[in-house]
């Protein structure tokens, strides 16, 4: 992987990430005033978190061997804060894709099941979004410090 | 649940939580058996262990969206009630482990 793909790459996996979180925000939002998002808006916010998760797993390899060192080696602080990141991504992520499952489950769901899927989709887009803040947060200032 | 997609998608949303729960259960354990060199010193690896513990948190989800469906099939809303649960227990799990374990 040349310098020139691997700059579009991290560049894409982090404007795909902003827009993740930001719908993952927006539909967390809605939730918690008492309006589950439609099934069309969980669905892009756990498809643009899969695509943003998808990206960062691609260049996994290359922030191992080519960048993780530098940072590491410029400020451990920055380093571990970056792979702080990566947990809380993960979290966000996978807990994106489970509330977007539930409230699909919600359209065909009977009266004794209904408010307990609600409440697990509220309580999932919530975590997600807190977990996709923080996460992008810690992304932002390590890209700012480091430069990458 | 009375529908096989309705309990598909169950099966699916409990498979997610119980990855994020076996990820936040895998870092500790990792971090205690297998403490990570200093990555400053670390050129390059052949084994990711982020990559690793998302495999292992995927293997153990899939097995957890088995768990799910039956448990949607035998005590639908039991089942419901127990995943809105644990979503708060993955959530804090992986929030309190990454933090502290980075």
């Amino acid at each position: 992987m040349t310098a020139a793909t691997l700059h579009a790459m991290e560049l894409f996996h982090g404007a795909v990430a902003l827009v993740a979180t930001s719908a993952v925000a927006w539909a967390a939002l809605g939730a918690v005033r008492g309006r589950l998002p439609g099934t069309r808006l969980a669905c892009l916010a756990a498809t643009l978190a899969a695509v943003a998760g998808a990206s960062g797993m691609a260049l996994e390899g290359a922030y191992r061997s080519r960048i993780r060192v530098q940072v590491f080696a410029r400020s451990p602080g920055l380093g571990w804060l970056f792979e702080r990141k990566q947990h809380l991504a993960f979290g966000a992520i996978v807990l994106a894709l489970g509330a977007a499952s539930v409230v699909f489950a919600l359209r065909t769901a009977d009266a004794s099941t209904s408010p307990h899927l609600s409440r697990a989709a509220r309580r999932a887009l919530v975590a997600s979004a807190l977990l996709a803040a923080a996460s992008s947060i810690a992304s932002i200032l390590v890209a700012q410090q480091h430069r990458l | 649940m009375k529908t096989r997609n309705e309990r598909l998608l169950f099966a699916g949303a409990s498979a997610c939580v119980v990855a994020v729960l076996a990820y936040a259960a895998v870092l500790p354990l990792e971090r205690l058996l297998f403490p990570p060199p200093n990555p400053a010193t670390v050129i390059w690896s052949v084994r990711s262990s982020f990559t690793w513990r998302v495999l292992v948190a995927t293997y153990v989800g899939g097995m957890g969206g088995f768990g799910g469906f039956a448990a949607a099939s035998r005590a639908p809303a039991a089942s419901a009630r127990w995943l809105a649960r644990a979503v708060i227990l993955a959530a804090a799990a992986v929030a309190i482990t990454g933090t502290l374990l980075p």
